[in-house]
């Protein structure tokens, strides 16, 4: 086989593009729906209308923060972690490791920045482990003989050999 | 459940941003709802309950001229700033606590009618008489009067005798 497989290739990366961009893109377009929204129940307040005009721009306002908070902290975030991820990948300095791979059960989340599965390589030297990012682990196969390329303890592509 | 515990993990976020959005349009709407004392007449009751807000939008009916606001508030309002109760435009207040607050009203300049309360020679207060008792829930022991503030912004422009005269005409 001997192919060289990326991790993230181009069409990987341009989706993490588009998602991280149509997410921010509505969190904005909610966020200032929400703030309009607010401003006109101050315009229409009225003595008659005051409490429930008020109540109604907290939830709205209440909502709607908690609306582009979600969108920002999940799927804008992890798009943006990973791309940051990824441009760390192909920046770096490759090594190689050779073996059969499984991973460990489990993944980790490193704080601002992505979750990654460990890949256990068994190699003739003994055993190596290699950090994938866990979005991506299913791309990498278990059980079979590899030649994983890292670059600072991070698969960034695979052979299968 | 790894969502759950992400949301988990951001959860004083959301917390803080409630809180956050609760005081700040709560400022505002202070700010929105609220006018100079030169354009707004406030008015204190101290009796066991009142509709406010329906007696604000009562008053407004026939705010006088200059006057863009007319505010009701229960005595246990200024629980918050007393600064608000000295300096009221108009009170009125049950026959047995009159005099605790005698330093706050203004007496009476024209020559008060029968049934006034008067203190030391001096009328101050008029008779509410069961006026607007369809917004205020009135002591049924009590006899209530109407008194005009000392440090009243419409002793002068003859707002606050307006609107006086507005409350004790009220159902």
């Amino acid at each position: 086989m001997d192919v060289r497989t990326e991790l993230f290739p181009d069409a990987e990366l341009r989706r993490l593009g588009k998602k991280k961009k149509h997410a921010e893109a509505a969190a904005a377009l909610i966020g200032g729906l929400a703030l309009l929204c607010c401003v006109l129940l101050c315009v229409f307040t009225r003595t008659v209308n005051a409490e429930r005009m008020e109540l109604s721009a907290i939830g709205v306002s209440i909502l709607g923060g908690w609306t582009v908070m979600s969108l920002l902290f999940f799927p804008a975030s992890s798009s943006r972690h990973e791309l940051r991820h990824a441009q760390m990948l192909r920046g770096g300095p490759e090594e190689t490791v050779c073996g059969t791979g499984v991973y460990e059960p489990g993944a980790l989340q490193i704080r601002g920045s992505i979750r990654f599965r460990t890949l256990r390589l068994r190699t003739a030297e003994g055993e190596k482990r290699v950090k994938v990012c866990a979005s991506r682990a299913a791309a990498l196969p278990e059980g079979r003989a590899l030649r994983v390329y890292t670059v600072n303890g991070y698969a960034a592509a695979f052979e299968e050999l | 459940m790894r969502v759950l515990r992400a949301i988990w993990a951001k959860l004083p976020a959301y917390v803080l941003w409630a809180l956050l959005s609760a005081i700040l349009w709560g400022w505002i709407f202070g700010l929105v709802t609220d006018a100079p004392a030169e354009k707004k007449v406030v008015v204190y009751i101290d009796a066991p309950g009142c509709r406010d807000t329906a007696l604000d939008v009562e008053l407004e009916k026939s705010m006088p001229e200059g006057i863009r606001q007319i505010r009701v508030h229960l005595f246990s309002y200024v629980m918050f700033d007393e600064a608000q109760l000295v300096n009221a435009d108009l009170y009125v207040v049950p026959a047995s606590a009159c005099a605790g607050y005698v330093d706050s009203f203004r007496a009476l300049e024209s020559a008060a009618g029968e049934g006034c309360w008067e203190y030391e020679g001096r009328a101050y207060g008029l008779p509410v008489g069961g006026a607007a008792s369809a917004w205020v829930d009135y002591d049924p022991g009590e006899e209530y009067y109407l008194f005009f503030g000392v440090n009243s912004a419409h002793a002068e422009d003859g707002a606050a005798q307006a609107v006086a005269e507005s409350f004790l005409r009220l159902p």
